[in-house]
């Protein structure tokens, strides 16, 4: 215990405590997948800080093996695979929140709108678009808004933001159309509080947090978009490090160098792995089959 | 076959309360829908595509017959109009590049993607079935603890890096299958199909078969099982009739929601294996902003879809007489 | 004294369930009943009494639902079923003990046709060829008084009402002549014109066919109209058994008593019905001593400090309350 420690302030030991709480209340799965992700997160920040080597520079004869000088070994321009590998769960890391959050919060509010609704026709006809945006094949989905916007992550991003808000829409709207039925939205009704006040404070926070168990699985399903469109060539492109740019890179030496694919096909795969161990963790805490 | 009241259009066609009729009702109207999505995306395009296409030195004559070529000239609803009086009619445009019609390009590079989703799908049959099937019967055992881990491994991994692994495992380790590349005519084709359909299988049928083991499970502490083991039903005709056959419905309905997932992937694993299909026709014509083409594809590819789901709905209907009353 | 041999006699019987790390969890203690020829006997309980788990000891299907006999014995026709094994369970169950199972709305697989699951009924007790058990079915149908009994044949479950699902599961289950038919709450998801149509088709089916029966019921008016004797459950115990007439002329256990007050078709417009008091004891809390004595009136220091008491002969019948000699004088 390092409850005498005076360095912790009383506000820093509640939080300590309170993470200690959250952490008892999770299953084995979800611990697992909050050990990987804590693990990436934190190598991804050390690695490129700490090695002095620069992801986009020639370090070293091409093509080595993973050496005690360089654990990764080097790809074929002679780069730091170590490093690029860091800088890649960077950036992809970063552009799956980014793709993850926009569709939510444009979904999750669309959806709501659309709850609030009872017109048959109108709902005929929601029903409609929502399925016919999720009848195109995701990824040919993304590929032709791609064609259209551009090659570049620019491009990506709005892809995956038009093609993925309406799976939000769909549980926001099921939620919202449950929730207008519920006692405490009717009582805000009763207390004569505006249709927008009561939309945006009683019942999209209630729709959030279902969006938000949704999204858990999506970021996986978007990391591989992302990684996928780069493996194509058409989304983050060479020399920027990028997992898929990078097994696209890797794959000519795969007779010969197979650890050019192995090190950021491990990561990718393992970011993957650590939220849907996590998602399916708290899935099954929240169904209550776990203690 | 019952009929049901509630559901769209129930109300207002007599016709429409058959439920087969009313599922294709609803598939031909997201289907209308998909084309008007398709029209769309074009004007996602940033700016004029004719100019973009033909640089900044283009003619004003050579920029007018770029227009009409990528149906942008007029109105927007003239546009529409003739857009879709054109899809209709079976007219897909031309393609910018070879300047072929688009539906003839797709003619002859789908039979191989057929073949790849065709075989990745009796594949996908054949190793989720016995796959959920024991999982369910031996989920207390080792056995089922492997599988749920096996299951969460694979399913994260993203195909373009377990198709790597596939390739230098049994292409390069051990020749059993070629690195790339393809051969029309069957049962040759296999040799070349049956390690991509492999790759797209490593996520589906840990998928499938999860959903096929809990449905099992869910169904086996049903009423009528016990009354069936009490009437003394014993064997294949116990597995079959009392375990299997009422657990498939979700299963089967899953496939069709899948089938999106299949073609997606499908796209990704052509690339990988070398395989002329409709994928990489489609990242071809990305790369060379042959929008016309693009628009096709990604309609066709929509079409194929709803066309694969409305299936799924009619075997289950047929497998689970329950499925029709929801 | 000579005495014949009963069909069933359960002695003793207790179940438990199997939790993880080999805890138990006991849902029946203590559980006795015995069954002659041709006998009606219904068992009467509250959910939770363990009723429906002493069913499924009789047909073998304990494992099924993580459960097993802890002791006790069950005996069925001079053979010892307590811990047989499977082998000797498929020649028991079906041939030697019919089973109409609890909510057996959905005791018909719904993606099979009636005849399909009917033929398997037939089938099993022997080889006999697929036209001759067509015929079988159609009569068995008829037996059980359905009629266009062709065109049910070709029905599955979701077409056929609540009273036809529940005419064909008698079917099934008599279909090989069973010598004992287990009906557990037969009745309770239907109709009350339904509902009396059912009790009076299974009685006169145990007429006809020389059956002995055991009605499962919570309420003791079925049991009452259908039965020759009743055996009174009360959280995994017997705590009464014996003739029908007696237990409700004269119950020697206060919870057959309160049960019987509790009925509603006795209730008197404009009165309150008399509920029992409190709450039925649940699985994994059952108090000590006699399990009853919380809801009890009659209820003393003995009563809490001793264990549960066995059933002992009163008057005509057996009861399990060290206060039978008492009720029988405050009746009075």
């Amino acid at each position: 215990m390092t409850a005498g420690n005076p360095s912790i302030s009383p506000a820093g030991r509640l939080r300590r405590v309170e993470l200690r709480r959250y952490w008892r209340q999770l299953n084995a799965e979800s611990r697992w997948g909050v050990v990987i992700l804590a693990l990436i997160l934190v190598l991804s920040v050390s690695v490129p800080l700490l090695s002095p080597n620069d992801p986009y520079g020639f370090v070293d004869q091409p093509l080595q093996p993973p050496s005690a000088a360089f654990l990764f070994g080097t790809d074929h321009l002679g780069r730091d695979l170590l490093v690029r590998v860091f800088a890649a769960a960077r950036l992809d890391i970063a552009l799956a929140i980014l793709g993850v959050s926009v569709p939510i919060v444009i979904g999750t509010f669309i959806g709501t709108l659309a709850g609030t609704t009872r017109n048959r026709i109108a709902e005929t006809i929601w029903d409609g678009l929502v399925n016919a945006l999720t009848a195109f094949p995701e990824i040919i989905l993304v590929l032709g808004i791609v064609a259209m916007v551009g090659a570049d992550i620019r491009g990506l991003l709005i892809a995956i933001w038009i093609s993925r808000w309406a799976q939000y829409a769909r549980i926001a709207r099921a939620k919202s159309l449950a929730l207008r039925d519920a006692e405490f939205v009717q009582a805000a009704q009763v207390l004569g509080y505006s249709q927008l006040r009561i939309l945006v404070r009683h019942i999209m926070p209630n729709v959030f947090s279902e969006a938000l168990a949704y999204a858990l699985s999506d970021f996986i399903f978007i990391i591989v978009i992302i990684g996928g469109l780069s493996f194509l060539g058409l989304g983050v492109t060479p020399p920027t490090p990028e997992w898929g740019a990078m097994l696209a890179e890797g794959r000519l030496y795969l007779r010969t160098e197979p650890w050019l694919i192995l090190f950021p096909g491990f990561f990718l795969s393992l970011t993957a792995i650590g939220v849907a161990l996590l998602a399916r963790g708290l899935e099954r805490i929240s169904k209550g089959e776990d203690e | 076959m019952t009929s049901s009241p509630g559901g769209i259009g129930a109300r207002t066609l007599p016709l429409l309360r058959h439920p087969v009729l009313r599922r294709l009702a609803q598939a031909f109207f997201v289907a209308f829908l998909l084309m008007v999505f398709a029209f769309l995306l074009i004007r996602l395009i940033p700016g004029d595509p004719a100019m973009i296409l033909l640089g900044d030195e283009a003619t004003e004559e050579d920029v007018i017959a770029y227009r009409k070529l990528l149906g942008i000239d007029g109105s927007i609803p003239s546009q529409f109009g003739r857009y879709v009086s054109n899809l209709v009619r079976g007219d897909f445009g031309v393609s910018i590049r070879s300047r072929e019609p688009v539906l003839s390009i797709v003619g002859k590079r789908l039979p191989v993607s057929l073949w790849l989703t065709v075989t990745t799908i009796v594949m996908t049959i054949g190793l989720a079935l016995p796959l959920g099937v024991a999982a369910a019967l031996y989920r207390r055992t080792w056995f089922g603890h492997a599988f749920q881990i096996g299951a969460s491994v694979l399913v994260a991994t993203p195909v373009f890096f377990s198709g790597l692994l596939l390739i230098l495992l049994f292409a390069v380790q051990v020749n059993l299958a070629p690195i790339a590349g393809y051969h029309a005519g069957f049962p040759a084709n296999l040799y070349y199909l049956w390690l991509p359909a492999l790759t797209i299988n490593f996520v589906l049928v840990p998928v499938l078969a999860r959903i096929l083991q809990s449905s099992i499970v869910e169904t086996s502490a049903e009423e009528f099982v016990e009354a069936a083991i009490i009437r003394g039903t014993q064997g294949w005709r116990f597995y079959w009739r009392y375990l299997l056959r009422p657990s498939l419905a979700p299963t089967i309905a899953a496939l069709g929601y899948f089938a999106a997932t299949v073609v997606s992937y499908a796209v990704i694993i052509e690339i990988i294996f070398n395989l002329p299909g409709l994928g990489m026709t489609l990242v071809d014509a990305v790369r060379n902003r042959d929008y016309p083409l693009v628009q096709g594809i990604v309609f066709l590819s929509g079409l194929l879809v709803v066309g694969l789901t409305f299936m799924a709905d009619l075997v289950n209907g047929w497998l689970d007489p329950r499925a029709q009353i929801r | 004294m000579s005495e014949i041999e009963p069909l069933l006699e359960v002695k003793d019987l207790c179940i438990s369930f199997r939790k993880g790390g080999g805890r138990k969890l006991p849902v029946v203690d203590a559980a006795n009943l015995s069954l002659y020829q041709r006998q009606a006997v219904g068992i009467v309980g509250e959910s939770g009494s363990g009723k429906t788990m002493l069913c499924r000891a009789l047909i073998g299907t304990l494992p099924r639902h993580g459960a097993g006999i802890v002791s006790g014995t069950v005996r069925f026709d001079g053979q010892e079923l307590a811990g047989a094994p499977e082998r000797v369970w498929r020649g028991i169950r079906g041939r030697e003990i019919g089973y109409i199972p609890q909510s057996s709305l959905a005791g018909l697989n719904p993606v099979l046709t009636v005849e399909t699951q009917l033929v398997e009924s037939i089938t099993a007790a022997g080889s006999i060829s697929r036209q001759q058990a067509r015929q079988e079915a159609v009569a068995l149908l008829e037996q059980v008084q359905i009629p266009r009994a062709q065109q049910v044949l070709k029905a599955r479950s979701h077409q056929l009402s609540g009273g036809m699902r529940q005419r064909v599961m008698i079917a099934a289950a008599i279909a090989q002549g069973p010598k004992l038919l287990i009906a557990d709450e037969p009745t309770t998801a239907l109709d009350v014109t339904i509902q009396r149509e059912i009790l009076s088709l299974i009685t006169q089916l145990r007429r006809d066919l020389n059956m002995a029966l055991i009605l499962v019921s919570h309420d003791l008016a079925v049991i009452e109209e259908v039965c020759d004797d009743v055996m009174v459950m009360y959280a995994g115990a017997s705590v009464e058994a014996g003739p029908v007439a007696a237990l409700s002329k004269a119950p020697r256990h206060p919870y057959t008593r309160a049960l019987r007050v509790s009925r509603v078709d006795r209730a008197v417009p404009g009165q309150d019905l008399e509920a029992i008091p409190g709450d039925a004891a649940s699985v994994g809390s059952w108090p000590a001593g006699c399990r009853f004595w919380p809801r009890c009136a009659l209820a003393d220091e003995a009563c809490r400090r001793d264990s549960q008491p066995a059933l002992m002969p009163t008057a005509q019948q057996l009861s399990a309350c060290i206060h039978a000699e008492r009720m029988a004088e405050l009746e009075q």
